[in-house]
């Protein structure tokens, strides 16, 4: 048997030997995006509890919380007009905001007064906190528009909202999918590490280099290419049914997503290997990729926009491997972006499958020395 | 056990905890360096100034106004005027552009006809924050006009001009920003996750500690009785006490983050979470058979954990199992009494369910802990230091 073959059999053996393995290869990255998936299952905020205080209980403040409660954001639910009960209610977590109708409301629109309602609301918690803005705008808008035609008064400008690629502004196709991907993305990492530096660990990587007829690179990569084909197998299954329960219309092309795909699992098995290569232990090894790649979908831009950070923030979100893949993703799945777009993100994707090249010195000391073993 | 026993037992844990190297650079190093890392992304903490295009189908002296008042907004910045929409879709499809707004031919003449003349905001709703500040901006600006139109046609048909200043904008409101003005990012996200970062890399530490003791010289822990589990437990509680008041005192005035409570208020809040957080440590240790298991599980329960907290996606319209799911991990009530009484200035009054609740989840770990370890159960046998240990 050739020593690649023979490597891949003895992983094999151990693969089948270890339920942890079972767990990252086979359970967790099924499990971990479709719990992320079914979170999101509403797909956007809806019948959010605010409270409505009416001082005034006239027949247009009665009208406005009917505007309230016809958006679809809103639970608008009547309150005694008590500010200071309400402020608890909010600090409780009961209600998202309050809105205040004041006294004379009704009159004072009547009478061309300009009425002020006030809405008190959670930006704390912000996603909420902004569909409550939204609808009480929209509320608003609509109130005021009615007013205005009993009056004889049309709009002269109105506004039309397209939201684009995202009809419905569903939160689990821009949180949801990209979420699953950067816990596949973690997950790959981590399967590399242990893979590898496990065999330091526990002093058996004289066997392993043994398998590889003693050639470094082949140990490696009999180790690592079956799983990379697996995943470059699976990944696409789990992420194709997560964008077809997430009903989404690919605009751009497949392939070069799928050539994406298979770029970040070399690039996360790239960064596994050099860091287990550098370190030379499996536990710093895991803990130094944790502050790499854990944070990673915080720098990714896809919440918070990479244009709005700087300085190290900046330089370290374009770094990040996961960025790339999502940004390609969203480009190719859901924009229809070019495709030169997506071979910038793959080249540097690349770059990192070469990382362990920068190290192999070091790789090769570490699978013929005993005394760099079994360090916990 | 007497008083001297269970003191013993908290310093035997606690030197643990400092000679292991291990375990110091994940409890200390880790999480004071993801507390200061994790702000970072965010600290502009709104995204202004994105750039956007204007496509000006009707390029008549209202549309360039409409323009003009849309460019002076802060949350975009008109790039691009003209009416090649193509061109600008494609912009949008590689992210220069966060968006565009369409304004349609005859837009002035629909207004000087006195017909409702309309305008298109388009934003790229794949990325949330880009179509959002656009809706805002062009809301505004769209507003803005409608009113000042409005008006004038009204001083124009000789209404008084209290009447037309009140028609074109019939009912206001006045916004109040509780707790976090102007909804800034940072603000948002880091409070809640400072909490989950504590929970994370507490129970990293204390796993290490618990399989490193299982492992070495097959110490069983199984003679020790509820009082020495409360006394390691306790250690633990302390550590992340510690740890919160240094990220309430660096981290907070570092990145300078907006607080209503109280420090003491926010340690109250905690506490039940924190004791949570270190029997459950102590469960999870019994399961795990290698150190490194701890530091994976952790990585990938990470993300999960912070959804499933029910603060950045609101509980009211997450599936009722997973809210269920979410209640088992100590950072979700946790995050909830932090944010509450810390942020948002909330009373213990008003946080009492969620604090009875954590005390609850820290009761049921402490049982299912000093369970586990009444059982008899072998020392762990995954590393070849354990089989040689094991073999004398």
């Amino acid at each position: 048997m050739s020593p690649f073959g023979a490597v891949a059999r003895r992983e094999w053996r151990r693969f089948a030997a270890t339920p942890r393995l079972w767990w990252l290869v086979l359970i967790l990255p099924l499990l971990l995006p479709g719990l992320l998936v079914a979170i999101f299952a509403e797909r956007a905020p809806q019948h959010l509890p605010v409270a409505v205080l009416d001082y005034d209980d006239s027949p247009l403040s009665r009208e406005f919380h009917r505007a309230l409660a016809a958006t679809p954001g809103l639970a608008a639910q009547r309150h005694v007009p008590d500010l200071a009960l309400a402020g608890a209610a909010v600090r409780r977590g009961e209600v998202y905001a309050i809105i205040a109708i004041p006294p004379e409301f009704g009159r004072d629109i009547l009478r061309a007064g300009q009425p002020r309602g006030q809405l008190y609301f959670n930006r704390q918690t912000t996603t909420a906190g902004n569909i409550v803005l939204r609808d009480v705008r929209t509320a608003v808008g609509t109130l005021g528009v009615g007013i205005g035609l009993t009056q004889g008064v049309l709009p002269a400008v109105l506004m039309e909202t397209h939201p684009l690629y995202n009809p419905g502004l569903d939160f689990a196709r821009f949180l949801a999918l990209p979420l699953a991907v950067a816990v596949l993305h973690v997950l790959l990492v981590v399967i590399a590490i242990d893979v590898t530096g496990r065999e330091l660990r526990e002093s058996s990587a004289g066997e392993w280099l043994a398998a590889a007829g003693g050639r470094t690179v082949t140990a490696l990569l009999g180790k690592l290419l079956p799983y990379a084909a697996w995943f470059l197998l699976y990944g696409p299954v789990i992420l194709w049914l997560l964008v077809r329960l997430l009903g989404l219309e690919v605009r751009g092309s497949p392939g070069l997503w799928l050539a994406g795909w298979a770029a970040l699992i070399a690039a996360c098995m790239g960064l596994g290997v050099f860091l287990v290569g550098v370190i030379g232990n499996l536990r710093m090894a895991t803990s130094v990729a944790s502050v790499l790649i854990s944070p990673a979908f915080a720098y990714s831009g896809m919440t918070f926009p990479a244009v709005a950070m700087a300085g190290f923030a900046a330089f370290w979100s374009f770094a990040l491997p996961l960025g790339h893949f999502l940004n390609l993703q969203a480009g190719q799945l859901a924009l229809g972006a070019p495709a030169q777009a997506a071979l910038g993100h793959i080249g540097w994707l690349l770059l990192f499958a070469l990382l362990p090249l920068t190290c192999a010195r070091r790789w090769r000391r570490l699978l013929r020395e005993p005394a760099a073993w079994g360090r916990a | 056990m007497g008083h001297t026993g269970v003191l013993t037992t908290a310093l035997d844990e606690f030197r643990r905890v400092l000679t292991d190297r291990a375990v110091l650079v994940v409890v200390v190093g880790g999480s004071l360096f993801y507390a200061l890392f994790y702000p970072l992304p965010y600290q502009a903490q709104v995204a202004t100034g994105l750039p956007i295009a204007v496509v000006d189908h009707d390029r008549t002296a209202l549309s360039r106004e409409f323009a003009r008042g849309l460019d002076a907004s802060e949350g975009v910045s008109v790039t691009y005027r003209g009416s090649d929409v193509i061109a600008v879709r494609e912009q949008v499809t590689t992210k220069a552009l966060a968006g565009y707004v369409e304004i349609p031919a005859g837009f002035e003449r629909r207004v000087q006809r006195g017909e409702p003349a309309r305008i298109g905001a388009f934003g790229n709703a794949a990325y949330m924050v880009f179509y959002s500040q656009l809706a805002a901006a062009t809301s505004e600006a769209a507003l803005a006009m409608n009113a000042r139109i409005i008006e004038e046609r009204l001083l124009a048909a000789r209404r008084p001009q209290l009447v037309a200043e009140a028609l074109a904008q019939p009912v206001a409101v006045d916004l109040h920003e509780l707790f976090n003005p102007d909804g800034g990012y940072a603000n948002y996200v880091v409070p809640a996750v400072l909490v989950l970062i504590l929970q994370q890399t507490l129970l990293i530490g204390i796993c290490m500690v618990q399989v490193g003791r299982r492992q070495a010289a097959g110490y069983s822990v199984r003679t020790e009785g509820l009082l020495a589990l409360l006394a390691r437990a306790a250690v633990y509680v302390l550590l992340q006490l510690a740890l919160l008041l240094v990220y309430l005192a660096v981290v907070y005035s570092l990145f300078g983050f907006p607080r209503l409570g109280t420090a003491s208020g926010a340690v109250v809040a905690l506490l039940p979470s924190f004791v949570a957080v270190a029997l459950l440590g102590m469960v999870l240790g019994e399961f795990f058979r290698s150190r490194e298991t701890a530091l994976q599980v952790m990585m990938l329960v990470s993300v999960p954990a912070l959804f499933l907290a029910g603060f950045a996606w609101p509980a009211e319209v997450m599936p009722p199992a997973l809210v269920l799911l979410g209640q088992l991990l100590p950072s979700t009530g946790g995050i909830e009494a932090f944010v509450r009484v810390y942020q948002m200035g909330a009373s213990l009054a008003e946080i009492r369910e969620t604090w009875l609740a954590s005390w609850a989840l820290a009761a049921a770990y402490g049982a299912l802990a000093w369970w586990l370890r009444a059982r008899s159960r072998p020392a762990p046998q995954s590393s070849g230091a354990v089989r040689s240990v094991n073999s004398r």
